[in-house]
């Protein structure tokens, strides 16, 4: 289970950075955009990020107000003799942001972390009618 | 969708970098600018092997084949029980979608064929390639009489 903190203290949005070319220090500064789906689910929403290559303990997520707030850190170790001829993911950060609808229960958001795919589970808020006699 | 405000670009600012949850814009017709089906790839390098890192986020491990045909090594993956576009109208947004890809790699001359290890842990597929001690000779120049 992933720890979803309702409120938060303000995190600026920071925009994406183009990683052309940087050394590795400079790397980790990279802020990626992660692609994302959305899919109507029972009485609610299911967002899929896809972020491979990490833990569930890497993610932080915020709901400030209608606004999801999604951020996790790659930890690039190097090791001793080993070059890499190729690197498109795996490094830097992840950040992404959504405006909720406004009848989303964000006190009922879960979320898990599956073969590298973050699911967030956002339900509707209960409807209560009033019978019209 | 896009959402029109009256209000002055500069207060409106932050809304550029926040998502829509749905987008179901023009570009749920004419497709969009980044939608992802091919995976990402890392290729690392030691003395005694390349390793291989293939992003294809949830899939299981026997939706995957790795074969090697001629110089080139084939990644390819087929999500089991999915039909491609089953269920694609409960999508309100969708940007990636690695249930059916195939990737290839040109390979080294001096790898060990026989012996490359491949394993599916968060979503990676991490392939390790070793190199051959003694350089094969796996062509032969034809001299040309």
């Amino acid at each position: 289970m992933i720890h979803v903190v309702v409120p938060s203290t303000h995190s600026s949005v920071k925009t994406a950075l183009h990683p052309n070319t940087a050394t590795t220090q400079e790397k980790q500064e990279y802020i990626h955009t992660p692609v994302a789906n959305v899919k109507a689910e029972g009485e609610g929403w299911r967002l899929e990020l896809a972020a491979p290559g990490l833990e569930k303990s890497s993610f932080k997520l915020n709901v400030e107000g209608s606004i999801l707030t999604v951020e996790a850190a790659y930890t690039t170790r190097e090791e001793e003799g080993v070059k890499a001829l190729r690197r498109e993911f795996g490094y830097g950060k992840l950040h992404r942001a959504f405006r909720l609808p406004n009848n989303a229960d964000t006190s009922g958001i879960s979320a898990r972390y599956d073969a590298g795919i973050l699911y967030i589970s956002v339900p509707k808020k209960a409807v209560f009618r009033v019978e019209v006699g | 969708m896009k959402r029109i405000t009256n209000q002055p670009i500069g207060i409106n600012r932050l809304d550029q970098f926040v998502d829509d949850f749905f987008n179901r814009g023009l570009n749920a017709f004419i497709g969009s600018d980044h939608f992802a089906s091919q995976p990402l790839v890392n290729v690392f390098e030691s003395n005694t092997e390349y390793t291989l890192e293939i992003a294809a986020p949830g899939l299981e491990k026997s939706d995957f084949e790795v074969r090697v045909e001629g110089d080139f090594l084939i990644v390819s993956a087929q999500k089991a029980g999915e039909q491609s576009e089953e269920g694609d109208d409960k999508f309100l947004r969708k940007e990636f979608s690695y249930s059916t890809f195939s990737r290839s790699f040109r390979l080294p001359k001096h790898t060990v064929l026989e012996d490359i290890k491949a394993g599916y842990d968060q979503g990676v597929l991490k392939l390790r390639i070793p190199k051959s001690e003694t350089q094969v000779q796996k062509y032969r120049a034809i001299e040309i009489l």
